[in-house]
């Protein structure tokens, strides 16, 4: 088994390296976006000049245009800029806008996109906060696209106005939005990572995972609406980290939990798995798999990542490499045939306990991969993943149940 | 059926499911382009070309020299 998994983490490695360099050769072309067609839709009849000056901007009789990402670069959504196309009088009032281009996930994004949501701009003057929660309505669960959006936004057309058209700002620059996300994830991320090492120590604490569990579902899960997964690994490759600070919350403990505790992650804080698990608890008798087909099985997770990294980095596109269940279920957001596998998968695990963190998850695969070997971690009859006795650790999610608390010599499990 | 069929089909199923899930991923887009494409053309012929008794070939020669 050790062997198996030294073959694939190379294989993996391998498949991401040739996807990237793919990618690189054959699709690294920026798409070419005729602004002058679009504005042409903003403003019917109005005739706007080549885009030119500084900053850049296209002027048309009574209206000057400008592209949000020209004049305030810096304004990164959560996988990058969110440029935007707004026209605007000479009275410094928002009269059209429209989102050019964006590497946002979709599913948490599609209603930021539609002309509906976009007409809360539409009159809005310079003077007028254009915050998220004050003028502007946020959108759950794509809240720090929404407050990149609306702060690029404000901050070009303020610049736009004072410099074009010479229009008075009046109010003071705006503070960046508060952003209480990762303080609140961090926090439930740490107190969990605490627990987990005290049920190493003393096994009267167990239950505290349960209770973890629970808030995983409801902080991660439905309040954030951001479990971890492959896309934002995906984005960091392909456009470079986010500075969203709930975005580096996630990447970073995660990172630094596989480090220190292999598969923590999808024992304690996981929403997807802490949902499996609880549906896994239902009084239904459990399907009897032999263990050389279980075995088997396990494997089939490792081909589904290697297929999401190649399509995801081959094609320089997140979104082509996303099968996650628990992107679509807490995202409210996925084609029939996601939200047909969300309930495939949820349905499963009543017969077989972790369904899907067993045989499918990419983000199990990936740490699985990762996580450093530990012989201590023994299984018994309780295991949630029901593993067979001496698991290989990429199999393990540190549920501390089985945890021999002195070292054993002898066999390796990872 | 025993568990073990019940789960393997369970499983195939599931790896089915992903396989679409990649398939629409990548060439949805394209896929759903053409299909509104075609059914523009289906509903020009049908309710336009058709009534002049010209087949769908000859009548979109016809529209484009209009």
């Amino acid at each position: 088994m050790t062997r198996d998994i030294r073959n694939i983490r190379t294989a993996i490695l391998s498949v991401a390296l040739s996807a990237v360099a793919v990618g690189l050769l054959f699709n690294n072309q920026t798409p070419v976006i005729d602004e002058q067609a679009i504005l042409r839709e903003l403003a019917p009849g109005a005739s706007f000049t080549q885009k030119g000056g500084t900053p850049p901007h296209y002027l048309s009789e009574g209206l000057v245009a400008f592209n949000t990402h020209d004049i305030s670069p810096s304004v990164r959504g959560y996988a990058g800029p969110i440029k935007t196309l707004v026209v605007m009088d000479r009275q410094g009032r928002i009269t059209g806008l429209r989102i050019i281009d964006h590497r946002e996930t979709k599913n948490y994004v599609h209603y930021m996109e539609t002309p509906e949501y976009l007409s809360r701009f539409i009159g809005r003057s310079v003077n007028d906060p254009l915050e998220i929660g004050s003028d502007i309505d946020g959108i759950s669960r794509a809240t720090i696209s929404v407050q990149a959006l609306a702060r690029s936004v404000r901050e070009s057309s303020v610049k736009a106005a004072s410099d074009l058209l010479g229009v008075r700002v009046l109010r003071a620059e705006a503070g960046r939005a508060s952003e209480h996300a990762w303080i609140i994830y961090t926090a439930y991320f740490s107190a969990a990572f605490f627990c987990y090492f005290m049920t190493r120590h003393n096994p009267r604490f167990l239950y505290t995972r349960d209770v973890s569990l629970v808030l995983g579902l409801i902080i991660p899960g439905i309040y954030l609406s951001t479990p971890f997964s492959m896309l934002q690994l995906f984005n960091m490759v392909l456009f470079g980290p986010s500075n969203s600070y709930l975005w580096l919350a996630l990447v970073i403990s995660t990172a630094i939990s596989v480090l220190l505790a292999g598969r923590f992650y999808c024992g304690w804080i996981c929403p997807f798995g802490a949902l499996s698990e609880l549906l896994g608890r239902l009084p239904v008798r459990k399907w009897n798999i032999s263990s050389g087909s279980d075995g088997d099985w396990r494997r089939l997770k490792y081909p589904a990542l290697g297929i999401s990294i190649a399509a995801a980095l081959a094609g320089r596109r997140p979104e082509s490499g996303n099968y996650e269940t628990y992107v679509t279920l807490f995202s409210l957001s996925g084609s029939y045939l996601s939200w047909g596998l969300v309930g495939l998968t949820l349905i499963a695990n009543v017969r077989v306990r972790r369904f899907w963190c067993r045989y499918l998850c990419p983000v199990a695969a990936l740490t699985g991969l990762l996580s450093r070997s530990d012989n201590r971690y023994v299984s018994n009859s309780q295991c949630p993943m029901d593993n067979r006795p001496g698991p290989h650790i990429s199999e393990c999610i540190r549920c501390n149940r089985c945890f021999v608390r002195t070292e054993r010599t002898g066999e390796q499990n990872g | 059926m025993g568990d073990e069929k019940k789960f393997r089909a369970l499983l195939v199923s599931a790896a089915l499911l992903i396989a679409c899930i990649f398939s629409y991923n990548i060439f949805g887009e394209y896929l759903r382009a053409d299909i509104f494409e075609y059914i523009k053309r289906r509903a020009y012929y049908e309710n336009v070309l058709k009534n002049k008794g010209l087949d769908l070939r000859e009548g979109m020669h016809w529209r484009k020299k209009q």
